[in-house]
């Protein structure tokens, strides 16, 4: 069993300290609503009733008592129940049973005073009751229970003293016993409340418990299927990359025979015919597409290996778009840069480098045929979140408190559906097929980021916009770096 | 055809018969190379130590020899002879070492049309 924190209360006030006692309250409202509802209409009940038997042992004083009963204090009690609907209540709760409860009590106090003395006993056991159901029965907090009590004890010595009916002994004795009840009401009182208390403290640490238990149960499959997803990815990537190369090979070789065939053709037998000329040069054009596919394939299945040099990725990136200037320009789209300036430099492959860039840059311009506008920004940060691929466990590939260079590509393009974001950097996606799309560009870039020690994350809503991040590591000066090849 | 002494002669080996023969055709079409070729690295050092050639265009990769083999036996037999690598990929840095790479002429990728080709071979052949 695991040690209970201990509970920490305000012994007079039995408060919590902070926002516990906010949630409390809230709870103890609700929870005994309807015995406090229950226990106004007792009260209503009963007071009205006494009126009747009043009226039978005392019925000269009988307007004076009855506007007390039935003009004041029960339309008092109802007026609460009524009010008890209104979610206002909640907060006037303390102060209206407390106002009822002293109404009640002051207003017998009146009744006695203009009472002859044989009445007395009458009126003193109804005030016993009155107090009985102020310290219990209507949950009212200790501290106003007690108050109400206290004040209207101290209301009838005044009274009793000023309008001197009471016969000293009489008022000695029923003294006495206001002041026992008092203490037995507040000490009732005292250990309900420090009970309820206590209650809702061990649920609420439970409660506690369990929230904290279950989000450390979620952020671990999360990590788990984050690490299993790196790994199917992983296994993906080699055997496409094994397939691939297989593939290529193969096909390779009857493409150089149709290409020479071709122009064998070309040359021997064909050139005076314009339409069968057209039809060769439309299988020339098959062939370097196909060739396209297949080079793409071997640059994945065979990666070059990583020419590694201290540089700067904010040169990389300029270099970048400057390569695709014109197209850029062409396809109406604006280009805005942040970088930050003095960034470290850190350890790439300027051109495979490039290659990520340009991929991505290409992406997003085919996403945008009518034009649009690609926010580029590279900044540094320290990693103080854990999120995807970054955490404290040896399977993350950062950790928390690492550096990293974050270099942000946000296109405001067509966007990719929620069920095909997962799938872009699969192998062989592509919805640009027609357009000559392989499916491979993203599958390359992810690996030749992932081949620097990177992470390249890709957000995106449909209709609004693409932003693809690439977070490389900054190794400070006695890393060992953690690049793979 | 015999030997005519004013074209330059070329040894082209690669185990894909049918391109071989294409190379040959497209390439005497232009009227200045004599074209022998092999279908095999072994054929190739043999035919290389028969007969005298200005170039060797060799497959890289090939079931037995390969071309880095074809190139170690022609440069111990003949070291100033040039040599060229036909290879699958379209740019070798990542395949083919760089010891290999400093000792040949050329590397041309698959599938190379006849134009290329012929631009490659003129620029070693003059
Ligand atoms: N910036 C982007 N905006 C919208 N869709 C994108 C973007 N980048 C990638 N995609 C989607 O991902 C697919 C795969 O991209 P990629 O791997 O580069 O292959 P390709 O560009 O050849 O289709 C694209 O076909 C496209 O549907
Ligand atoms: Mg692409």
């Amino acid at each position: 069993m695991v040690k209970m924190e201990k509970i920490k209360l305000n012994p007079l006030t039995l408060s919590f300290a902070g926002d516990l006692e906010k949630t409390f309250s809230e709870n103890y409202f609700r929870r005994f609503l309807k015995q406090v509802r229950f226990a106004v209409l007792t009260g209503v009940f009963f007071y009205g009733i006494s009126g009747v038997f009043e009226a039978q042992i005392n019925p000269e004083t009988r307007g004076m008592l009855w506007f007390i009963r039935y003009a004041v204090v029960c339309p008092f009690g109802l007026g609460i129940l009524l009010f008890s609907v209104f979610r206002l209540f909640e907060g006037y709760k303390q102060v209206l049973l407390v106002g009822w409860a002293v109404a009640a009590g002051v207003g017998i106090i009146e009744m006695n005073a203009a009472a002859p003395p044989s009445m007395h006993f009458f009126y003193y056991t109804s005030l016993i009751l009155i107090l009985i159901i102020t310290y219990t029965f209507l949950r009212i907090r200790f501290i106003w229970a007690a108050s109400a009590g206290w004040f209207i004890l101290a209301v009838y010595e005044i009274v009793a003293v000023r309008f001197g009916n009471i016969p000293a002994a009489v008022l000695e004795n029923s003294t006495f016993f206001f002041i026992s009840a008092n203490v037995i009401g507040m000490a009732v009182c005292y250990s309900m409340e420090f009970y309820a208390r206590k209650d809702f403290f061990q649920v609420h640490l439970l409660k506690d418990r369990h929230e904290k238990a279950e989000q450390k149960l979620q952020t671990a499959y999360n990590e788990v299927r984050e690490t299993q997803k790196r790994l199917i990815q992983s296994a993906k990537m080699a055997a496409v990359g094994q397939f691939a190369s297989g593939v290529a090979h193969e096909v390779k070789n009857p493409l150089s025979i149709i290409v020479q065939g071709i122009d064998y053709l070309e040359r021997e037998s064909i050139p005076a015919n314009k339409d069968q000329a057209e039809v060769l040069k439309m299988i020339k054009e098959a062939v370097v597409r196909a060739d396209k596919i297949v080079r793409r394939l071997l640059d994945f299945s065979s990666p070059h290996p990583l020419r590694l040099v201290p540089y700067e990725v904010t040169e990389v990136m300029r270099a970048s778009f400057r390569m695709m200037k014109k197209q850029l320009a062409l396809m109406k789209i604006k280009v805005t840069e942040d970088f930050t300036a003095g960034l470290p430099l850190i350890m790439i492959d300027e051109e495979q480098m490039k290659q990520v860039f340009i991929n991505i840059i290409l992406n997003s311009l085919h996403a945008m045929p009518e034009g649009g506008e690609i926010t580029a920004r590279i900044y540094a940060k320290d990693l103080t979140e854990v999120g995807n691929g970054i955490g404290r466990r040896a399977s993350d590939l950062f950790k928390v408190g690492s550096s990293v260079l974050i270099c942000e590509i946000k296109d405001t393009g067509l966007g990719i559906p929620g069920d095909e974001l997962s799938k872009v950097s699969d192998p062989f996606f592509t919805t640009r097929f027609s357009q000559g799309g392989t499916g491979l560009g993203l599958t390359i870039t992810r690996s030749i980021v992932e081949r620097h020690g990177g992470i390249i994350n890709i957000e995106s809503k449909e209709g609004q916009g693409t932003g693809v991040t690439v977070i490389l590591p900054i190794f400070k000066e006695g890393d060992q770096g953690g690049q793979q090849q | 055809m015999g030997s005519n002494n004013n074209k330059k002669k070329i040894l082209f080996i690669d185990d894909e018969v049918d391109l071989c023969k294409l190379v040959k055709v497209n390439l005497e079409s232009l009227g200045e190379y004599e074209v022998t070729t092999v279908s095999s690295g072994e054929e190739g050092i043999k035919k290389a130590k028969e007969l005298d050639f200005d170039l060797v265009i060799t497959d890289f990769k090939m079931p037995g020899m390969d071309g880095e083999a074809v190139l170690d036996a022609l440069k111990a037999m003949k070291p100033h002879l040039p040599v060229v690598f036909f290879s699958i990929y379209h740019d070798d840095i990542s395949t083919i070492d760089t010891s290999v790479r400093n000792r040949v002429n050329g590397i041309v990728s698959k599938p190379i049309d006849h134009k290329h080709l012929y631009e490659v071979i003129k620029d070693i052949l003059g």
